[in-house]
């Protein structure tokens, strides 16, 4: 247990800067959403209403917001990347050491899970705060907008899960060809990745794909959301998904820290 | 750290050393010796060499070790003067081969060492 | 007892080690000498099992030397490597946490032998001082094997006394045993049991010191400079 947590410790420690700068860049998004919205009150003095909440005034303090949000996706493989390229650079000193490799890599996993948790937190937080002056008008969506936000939230999160662990199994991958192949690993590795992206898209548009995992299906409604028509279409009020394809990504993931683990135990060389 | 000579096995010099701290009195009979991790991390010696140095003493029954006390300097004054004897007859025996290596006759090599004392004695 | 058995290890370009056959002995001393490149510390890592042979077996008290090795063996690398954010005592902390077997009141201990300020953070030591914070690191663990690559190089002769002395007051050879790389010859030749000589990958010669000193009436240097002859 101590050595668990230790390790945890010094994995937060070893990138407590580098998740300062995030939080940093969180907060310019949310700067960066003001200042676009204090520019545009400048040119246009009187509002014109062409959506029913707000207008595009008031709609641009949460676009960088939300596409911070949304490029959280890469958080996670991000974080992780960094942290072990810290350790790349002195790799003796983080294998050197009776912790098996699912516990090395579990910490840096958990880590860049918290930093992830910690930086989109501070993102809805400062959303939320964009949204106070509105509460009143859109207490009749609040249910729906949280259950939506949500959503968003938990498949960012999910996927930044996904997407990390598949970073740190091409981490290791280059490790491996580094000191098999030399030179020529990174070109290899594009290759492989490549194909790896490849496999997965092929695989997806399988027959037999789609009856593996489309079981479990279940619905989320978002009705009072309905009266959000534009002129582009229509938001679907209903997000339709498969808890087979959820378990499907679990196995999946699980899979690829696994191997990732036991290539760091068996093939990697300091 | 000492020096130690490169054609000499490191535990023989020990045994010198301290043979010399005997005889000088530096080491009183029945006195405590140096334990062995104490006396490798002073001189700078392996701590298996040092141990090879007490067997050796021990052996020539100069010291000896009492189980979990340590060792020590013999009480036995025969064996002692025992030392004392050999290492004097050690090294007149060197001085006086190379006396002799070098040409000098016995009586030369007595009559030089007794005006040597002689005129030490003066001044 | 470490046991190389027929072990060849290849890098990319270069035979690191060819048909190595050793049996290292317990409760000892033992140097491995030779010159750069001529795989010491690749002798050293396969022991520590951080790489693995390209053919044959290492074994240390007959488990192949993998990663777990590491519960009976501390290796201390010749690169001056250490996570920067820490003070000299966060470093010790945190070792204390990943090994069952570090001894943290005696890493404190070593640690005021060697005068170091445990407040220090480790990014403003000098070389000198994470020289001793690493052989701190090392010493601290209650473990059969200490593994120790090039400890003196780059250490100015102050230092490298200090570390000596540190090895010999804090080793207990009935339960430890030491292996050591080194370019420092003479400086080690009263500290080390055995000696062995490696040159383009191969084990010319493994000799007791004493017997050096006995036998051939030899130095470790000029003992050295016959087998590199003859080789």
């Amino acid at each position: 247990m101590d050595s668990w947590i230790g390790l945890l410790k010094k994995d937060f420690l070893l990138m407590k800067n580098r998740l300062l700068v995030f939080l940093l860049i969180d907060l310019a998004a949310f700067a960066l959403g003001w200042y676009l919205h204090i520019r545009e009150i400048g040119f246009v003095q009187q509002p014109e209403l062409n959506w029913v909440l707000y207008d595009n005034n008031d709609l641009i303090k949460f676009i960088p917001l939300v596409i911070a949000i949304g490029i959280h996706v890469l958080f996670i493989g991000n974080y992780i990347l960094m942290s072990l390229n810290k350790e790349g650079k002195q790799l003796h000193l983080w294998l050197h050491n009776p912790q098996s490799a699912i516990v090395l890599l579990g910490s840096k996993l958990v880590n860049g899970f918290i930093a992830l948790i910690l930086s989109l937190g501070l993102l809805i937080i400062l959303t939320t705060i964009n949204l106070i002056p509105f509460l009143s008008e859109v207490s009749f969506y609040l249910g729906d907008l949280t259950k939506l936000l949500l959503y968003f939230v938990v498949n960012i999160i999910f996927l930044s899960l996904l997407i990390g662990i598949c970073f740190m199994f091409f981490w290791t991958i280059y490790h491996v060809l580094k000191s098999r192949i030399g030179r020529w690993s990174v070109l290899v590795l594009i290759i492989l990745i490549n194909l790896f992206i490849w496999m997965f898209v092929s695989l997806e548009s399988t027959a037999v794909y789609n009856q593996l995992v489309q079981w479990g299906e279940y619905k989320l409604e978002f009705s009072t959301l309905e009266s959000f028509n534009y002129s582009d279409g229509e938001f679907d009020q209903m997000i339709t998904n498969y808890l087979g394809k959820n378990l499907f990504d679990t196995i999946f993931a699980l899979l690829l820290f696994v191997i990732s683990a036991w290539v760091i135990e068996k093939k990697v060389e300091v | 750290m000492d020096d130690f000579q490169a054609t000499k096995p490191i535990y023989m010099q020990l045994v010198e050393r301290i043979n010399h701290k005997i005889v000088r009195n530096e080491l009183r009979a029945g006195e405590k010796l140096k334990s062995v991790r104490d006396m490798a991390v002073e001189s700078g010696v392996n701590p298996n060499t040092v141990q090879r140095t007490y067997s050796e003493l021990e052996r020539m029954d100069i010291v000896e070790t009492k189980r979990g006390q340590g060792t020590f300097v013999t009480e036995d004054e025969m064996k002692l003067n025992e030392l004392r004897d050999s290492l004097k007859n050690e090294h007149i025996s060197r001085f006086i081969t190379q006396m002799a290596d070098m040409g000098f006759s016995k009586d030369e090599t007595v009559k030089g060492l007794q005006d040597y004392i002689e005129q030490q004695e003066v001044e | 007892m470490i046991v190389f058995e027929n072990v060849s290890k290849s890098y990319l370009t270069q035979k690191a080690l060819d048909n190595v056959n050793l049996k290292i002995p317990n409760g000892k001393i033992v140097g491995i000498i030779g010159e750069n490149g001529s795989g010491k510390s690749t002798m050293l890592k396969l022991m520590a099992g951080l790489i693995r042979p390209s053919k044959g077996s290492v074994k240390v008290n007959d488990i192949p030397a993998n990663r777990k090795v590491s519960e009976i063996v501390t290796y201390l690398s010749e690169l001056d490597a250490y996570y920067v954010m820490y003070t000299v005592k966060q470093t010790i902390n945190f070792f204390s946490t990943q090994f069952k077997d570090f001894d943290l009141t005696k890493a404190y201990k070593i640690m005021e032998f060697m005068k170091l300020d445990p407040d220090q953070k480790v990014k403003n030591l000098s070389k000198g001082n994470r020289g001793r914070l690493r052989i701190v690191l090392s010493l601290a663990r209650d473990v059969p094997y200490i593994i120790l690559d090039e400890p003196f190089s780059g250490l100015d002769p102050m230092v490298r006394e200090s570390v000596v002395k540190g090895l010999l007051s804090y080793i207990d050879l009935e339960r430890q045993t030491v292996i050591i790389t080194t370019h420092e010859i003479q400086e080690v030749e009263a500290l080390l049991d055995m000696i062995i000589v490696i040159r383009n990958g191969r084990i010319l010669d493994m000799k007791e010191v004493e017997h050096l000193h006995e036998k051939e009436q030899k130095s470790v240097v000029e003992w050295l400079k016959k087998v590199y002859e003859a080789s």
